[in-house]
C-alpha cells in the first residue's frame, strides 16, 4: 500500500521530480565518468605501456576525486531538501490523516528506493556511454596513433559510484526522516508561506572577514607564484589548495554582506525601478547563493586551469614535436677514434626497456671501415630501398677540444654552473654546406655563412643562455689554421638529433674550407621513409631501425645509432599525453558539474520565481523592466564567480605552467587565451540559455 | 462626480464549444469618484471574473470596460502595464506581497517602477505608513508579520500611486474577525482620506456592509443592488443577509 502510494506520488507530481532526478542521475554519471578515467585512459596506446602509470594516476586523482564527492554530496543534499520543502504540506496531510510519522518515513524509503535505484541505473549507463565519447573526444585532439576504438567498462568505478551513492542516498534518508520527526505538524503547513530567513550580517564582522579572506587569498597566490621555487612538498601544495577553497568561500560570505548593505546605502539607485527587487532576490536565499557562487567559482577555476594548461602542453608539446621531427629517421655512426678514446654506445638489447653499453675501441672501428649504408649492407638490408630522399653528411671535431675548453676562452669557469654537464662533450662542427643540405631535406631555411664566420646551433634552453653569453663575447675560434669569428652574437635554434624536447646542446656550423682536411668522426644520414600510408611507414621502421635485433650480427646492428620520427612521437604521449588527456577529460567533467549546478539552482526556484514576477505584473510593471531584471540577477549570478575564477586563474596557471615548463612554452601565453575565450564563449552561451529559459519560465503564461 | 469606472455589456466564456460556461453574462453597471463598492456573490457566481477583467488580468469576450476616459479592453499589452501601475491598486486575499522585500520596500515598489524621486518616496510612504498604523512594521519582512499587518501593507502599497481606482479581492479572506475588522476600518478611511474608489469582492456580507453599495452577483447576471444611504452599519448588514436569504442557499455557505 505504502509503495503504491510511492509510487503515485512520484508519478503526480513528475516535475518537481524530474529535477531531482535529473540531479541525480547526471550526479551519477558525471561520478562514474570521473573515476572511470584511469581505465579510459587506456585508451590511448601510450598508457599501455607504462606501468607505473596506474599508481600515479591514483595518486594524481585521489585529491581531486575528494572535491569531487563533495560537490555532487552538495547537489544531492541541495536536491533533496528542495523537494522535502516542496511536500511539506503533503507529508502534513498524511499526518493528518493519521499516518504514523514511521509510515510517512517509510513512504519516503520506497521513493527514495525508486527514485536512487532508477537514478543509479540510468546514471551508470548514461555515465558508461559519456566516458566512452569523452575519451574518443579527447583522443581525438592527439595527432598521434590511437588504437581502435574499444568499449571500456570500468568496474572498480561502477562499484565505487555504487557504493557511494548508496550511502549517500541512506544518509539523506536518514536526514529526512530526522526531519520529519523534527517537525510538528503545524510547521508542514506553513512550510510554503516561509522563505529562507533573511538576517543581515553585521557590516563590520563582513569586513574583518573580508580582510582575512583576502588575505589568506594574497598569501596563497604568492606561494604559488613568487614562492614557487621552495615550494615542494604535496603537503604544502594541499594546504595552499584547502586555503583557497576556504578563502573563496569567506569572500563570497563577507561580500555578499556588505555588497547588499552598500547597494542599499545609495538610496537613488536602490528605489529605481526594480533594483531593490533585483538585490533582494540575490539576497534573499543568501547561504545558498554563497554556497553555489562558491562551488561553481571553484569549478570554473579548475576548469579554466585545467583545460587552458593541458591545452597549451599539447599545443606547444604538438608544435614543438613537429618541428624538432622534420625528417623520418636520422643515422648517426662513429666512423674514426682518436688514439686511446673508446665509443660507448648504449643498446636497448632486448627491446626491452633494460639498456646494456658497448664499448668498441679505435681498432675495432677502424678495423671495419663502413659507411651507414655498408653497414646496412652487410645486415643485407639496401636502404635505398625504403628511402626517398636522404642526405648524407659528416661531423667534424678538433682533437680534444671539448665544449668547455671553448668556454674557457670567455674567461669563466662552468664547471660550477647549471650546464656543466655539457661542458666536457666533444666539440663537434659541421660544415655550412652539410647543414644546408639537411635544412633543405627538413624543409626549412639554410644558413649564410662568410668564409670567416662559425654560428652555434643549439635549443636546450640552459645551453642557449651560455651560449648566447659566450658569444657575446666575440671570441674567435681557429680550426685548422682558420681563425672563424662569431656571426651575429646569438646563438641559432638547431640540432642533429631528433627528439620530442629541446634536448641539442650545441653545435658549430663552420665553412667548408675550414675542415676540408680533418677527418670526419661521425657519419649522419637522414632520410624520409618511401611510404606512403602510415602502415607503410611503421613497416618500413621496423626494419630500419633493426628491432629484430636478433637476427643481425652484434658487431654491425649496435654500430649505428639512430632516432626516428615514430619513434620520438610515441614517446612524446607518455607524460604529456597523460596530462593532456587527464586534464581535457577532468576539464569537461567540472564544465558539465558547474552547468549542471546552475540549471539545477534556476529550475529549484522558478515556482518561488513565478508567484513574484506574476505579482510584479499585477502591478504594472513593463516586460522590458522585468526582463532587465532578471537579466542583471542571472548576469550577477553567473558573473561574481566568473570574475573571482579568473582571478583564481591568472594564479593557477602561472603555477601550473611552472610545474609543466619542461614541455616547452611557445605560444603558451597564446593558446591560455585561446581556451578562455572559447571557455568564455561556451560560458556565456550557457548564461544566455539560462536567461532565455528564466524568462520563458516566469512568461504571463496567461496570454493578456 | 465623475464616473470612475462604466462596465457596458460584459460576458466571459470559457471552456470550448462543447462544455461553454458563461461566467459573466451582459453585465452592466457605474461606480462614480470616491464610492466604496461591494461585488457579492457566493463561490463560482463569477465575481472573481469579473474583477480580474476589470484589473486586466483578464480579458473580456464581449463588452466594454472603460476606467475614466479609457476603454480598458482595447488596451495593448505594453499599454496595459502602464495603465495597472498608474491608474489601478491592488488588495489580494493572500496579501501577494513579496516575501523577500521588507515592508518598506514593498510599498515604495509601485513608486519605484514609476521612477519617482527617492525623497518623494520616502515622504509618501512616511505618510501612508503613519495612516495605516504600520511604521514599526516598516523594515520587518512579510514572514515577521501578522496577517492583519500584512493585509495593511498591501492595502498601503495598493494606494501609495494615488490610483483612479483600488481593487480589492477578498481582502479579509485570509484574516481573523479582529484583524479582519482593522482592515475594514483601514478600507474605508482610504475612502474617505486618500479619497479612493474602492470596488471590492467578498463572500462575506460582513466585509461587505462597510460598503456604501453593494452589488449582488449570481450565475454571471447582475441579480440585486443595494445603497447603504443612511443607514448605520447593522441596518445595511441586516438589509444584507436579507437579500443573502432571497438568493437562497447559494450564499448561506459563505456565513
Amino acid at each position: 500500500m505504502l509503495f503504491k502510494l510511492s509510487l503515485k506520488n512520484v508519478k503526480k507530481s513528475f516535475k518537481d521530480y524530474a529535477v531531482y532526478f535529473a540531479t541525480l542521475t547526471v550526479g551519477v554519471a558525471v561520478f562514474y565518468v570521473f573515476n572511470a578515467v584511469e581505465t579510459q585512459a587506456v585508451m590511448l596506446n601510450v598508457m599501455q605501456k607504462s606501468g607505473d602509470f596506474t599508481k600515479m594516476l591514483s595518486g594524481m586523482l585521489s585529491g581531486v576525486s575528494i572535491l569531487v564527492s563533495l560537490i555532487l554530496g552538495f547537489l544531492v543534499v541541495y536536491a533533496s531538501r528542495f523537494l522535502m520543502k516542496r511536500r511539506k504540506k503533503e507529508f502534513g496531510t498524511y499526518l493528518l490523516l493519521g499516518l504514523g510519522k514511521w509510515k510517512v518515513s517509510m513512504i519516503l524509503f520506497w521513493e527514495t528506493l525508486l527514485i536512487g535505484g532508477c537514478s543509479l541505473a540510468v546514471g551508470l549507463l548514461t555515465g558508461v556511454v559519456l566516458s566512452q565519447f569523452m575519451s574518443l573526444f579527447v583522443a581525438n585532439l592527439f595527432a598521434a596513433d590511437m588504437t581502435v576504438f574499444k568499449f571500456l567498462f570500468s568496474r572498480t568505478a561502477c562499484e565505487k559510484t555504487i557504493i557511494h551513492f548508496v550511502i549517500i542516498y541512506l544518509v539523506m534518508l536518514l536526514f529526512q526522516t530526522f526531519e520529519i520527526g523534527r517537525c510538528r505538524l503545524v510547521t508542514f503547513f506553513h512550510a510554503k508561506g516561509k522563505s529562507e530567513e533573511i538576517k543581515m550580517r553585521n557590516p563590520w564582522v563582513c569586513i574583518l572577514v573580508f580582510v582575512i579572506a583576502a588575505g589568506m587569498l594574497a598569501y596563497a597566490y604568492y606561494q604559488v607564484t613568487g614562492n614557487v621555487e621552495n615550494l615542494h612538498s604535496a603537503k604544502a601544495i594541499f594546504s595552499l589548495i584547502i586555503m583557497g577553497i576556504v578563502s573563496t568561500f569567506l569572500l563570497f560570505w563577507s561580500i555578499s554582506g556588505f555588497a547588499f548593505k552598500l547597494v542599499s546605502i545609495f538610496e537613488k539607485y536602490y528605489y529605481k525601478g526594480l533594483h531593490a527587487f533585483m538585490f533582494r532576490q540575490l539576497a534573499s536565499k543568501i547561504n545558498t547563493t554563497v554556497c553555489i557562487m562558491s562551488v561553481i567559482s571553484l569549478m570554473l577555476f579548475l576548469t579554466i586551469c585545467v583545460l587552458s594548461c593541458s591545452l597549451s602542453v599539447k599545443n606547444s608539446m604538438d608544435s614543438m614535436r613537429e618541428h624538432l621531427t622534420p625528417v623520418d629517421i636520422i643515422i648517426h655512426k662513429r666512423i674514426s677514434l682518436e688514439d686511446g678514446e673508446s665509443e660507448e654506445i648504449m643498446t636497448d638489447a632486448l627491446g626491452m626497456g633494460g639498456f646494456s653499453y658497448n664499448e668498441y675501441t679505435k681498432e675495432q672501428l677502424e678495423g671495419l671501415p663502413l659507411s651507414i649504408k655498408e653497414t646496412y649492407g652487410a645486415m643485407e638490408i639496401d636502404l635505398s630501398r625504403y628511402f626517398t630522399r636522404e642526405e648524407n653528411f659528416y661531423v667534424y671535431s678538433i682533437p680534444g677540444m671539448t665544449i668547455g675548453d671553448l668556454f674557457e676562452k670567455m674567461g669563466e669557469d662552468m664547471t660550477e654552473s647549471e650546464v656543466w654537464f655539457y661542458m666536457n662533450k666533444v666539440l663537434r662542427l659541421v660544415k655550412v654546406s652539410d647543414y644546408n643540405r639537411l635544412m633543405a631535406l627538413s624543409g626549412k631555411k639554410g644558413v649564410k655563412l662568410s668564409a670567416d664566420e662559425y654560428m652555434v646551433m643549439a635549443n636546450l634552453p640552459d645551453m642557449v643562455k651560455a651560449w648566447n653569453l659566450f658569444l657575446q663575447a666575440d671570441i674567435p675560434l681557429t680550426v685548422s689554421g682558420n681563425t672563424l669569428y662569431p656571426a651575429g652574437n646569438a646563438c641559432r635554434e638547431g640540432f642533429l638529433v631528433m627528439a620530442a624536447n629541446y634536448t641539442e646542446h650545441g653545435f658549430i656550423v663552420v665553412p667548408d674550407e675550414a675542415v676540408s682536411e680533418m677527418n670526419p668522426v661521425y657519419e649522419y644520414l637522414a632520410a624520409n621513409y618511401n611510404g606512403k600510408s602510415k602502415e607503410e611507414k611503421r613497416e618500413i621502421e621496423k626494419i630500419v631501425t633493426l628491432q629484430d635485433v636478433y637476427e643481425y650480427p652484434e658487431s654491425y646492428s649496435t654500430w649505428v645509432s639512430l632516432n626516428t620520427k615514430i619513434d620520438v612521437t610515441d614517446a612524446g604521449m607518455g607524460i604529456g599525453g597523460i596530462i593532456t588527456f587527464l586534464g581535457l577529460y577532468l576539464g569537461i567533467v567540472f564544465l558539465l558539474s558547474s552547468a549542471v549546478v546552475l540549471a539545477l539552482k534556476e529550475l529549484s526556484e522558478y515556482a518561488d520565481n513565478i508567484e513574484r514576477y506574476q505579482i510584479l505584473r499585477r502591478l504594472g510593471t513593463d516586460e522590458k523592466i522585468i526582463n532587465r531584471t532578471l537579466l542583471g540577477q542571472i548576469g550577477i549570478f553567473f558573473g561574481t564567480p566568473l570574475i573571482l575564477a579568473l582571478v583564481h586563474s591568472v594564479f593557477g596557471i602561472r603555477f601550473l605552467l611552472y610545474q609543466l615548463r619542461t614541455f616547452g612554452r611557445e605560444g603558451l601565453l597564446s593558446s591560455v587565451l585561446e581556451t578562455i575565450a572559447v571557455f568564455l564563449i561556451i560560458y556565456g552561451g550557457y548564461f544566455a540559455l539560462t536567461y532565455a529559459c528564466s524568462k520563458n519560465i516566469i512568461k504571463d503564461k496567461r496570454a493578456s | 462626480m465623475e464616473t470612475v469606472l462604466k462596465i457596458e455589456k460584459i460576458e466571459k466564456y470559457y471552456g470550448a464549444k462543447s462544455g461553454l460556461t458563461k461566467a459573466l453574462d451582459n453585465i452592466s453597471f457605474e461606480v462614480t469618484g470616491g464610492e466604496f463598492t461591494a461585488i457579492m456573490g457566493a463561490s463560482g457566481s463569477g465575481k472573481t471574473t469579473l474583477l480580474n477583467c476589470i484589473s486586466t488580468i483578464d480579458r473580456v469576450t464581449s463588452g466594454h470596460i472603460y476606467v475614466g476616459d479609457m476603454e480598458i479592453t482595447k488596451l495593448k499589452r505594453a499599454a496595459l502595464s502602464k495603465f495597472r501601475r498608474e491608474e489601478l491598486g491592488f488588495i489580494f486575499q493572500d496579501f501577494n506581497l513579496l516575501d523577500t522585500l521588507t515592508s518598506y520596500e514593498n510599498i515604495a515598489l509601485p513608486l519605484s517602477i514609476q521612477n519617482i524621486p527617492v525623497k518623494e518616496i520616502k515622504e509618501r510612504v512616511k505618510k501612508a505608513a503613519d495612516q495605516l498604523g504600520i511604521t514599526e512594521v516598516l523594515s520587518k519582512y512579510p514572514y515577521q508579520m501578522s496577517g492583519g499587518q500584512k493585509q495593511r501593507v498591501a492595502a498601503a502599497r495598493a494606494v501609495i500611486t494615488l490610483p483612479k481606482l483600488v481593487l480589492a479581492d477578498e481582502p479579509t479572506g485570509a484574516l481573523d474577525s479582529r484583524s479582519a475588522r482593522q482592515l475594514l476600518e483601514v478600507l474605508n478611511h482610504l475612502n474617505t482620506w486618500f479619497a479612493s474608489t474602492i470596488l471590492m469582492v467578498t463572500h462575506d456580507p460582513f466585509t461587505a456592509s462597510y460598503a456604501g453599495r453593494v452589488l449582488f452577483i449570481k450565475d454571471g447576471k447582475l441579480f440585486h443592488e443595494l445603497n447603504r444611504g443612511n443607514d448605520t452599519r447593522k441596518q445595511f448588514f441586516e438589509k444584507i443577509m436579507d437579500v443573502i436569504t432571497l438568493l437562497g442557499g447559494d450564499v448561506s455557505d459563505a456565513l
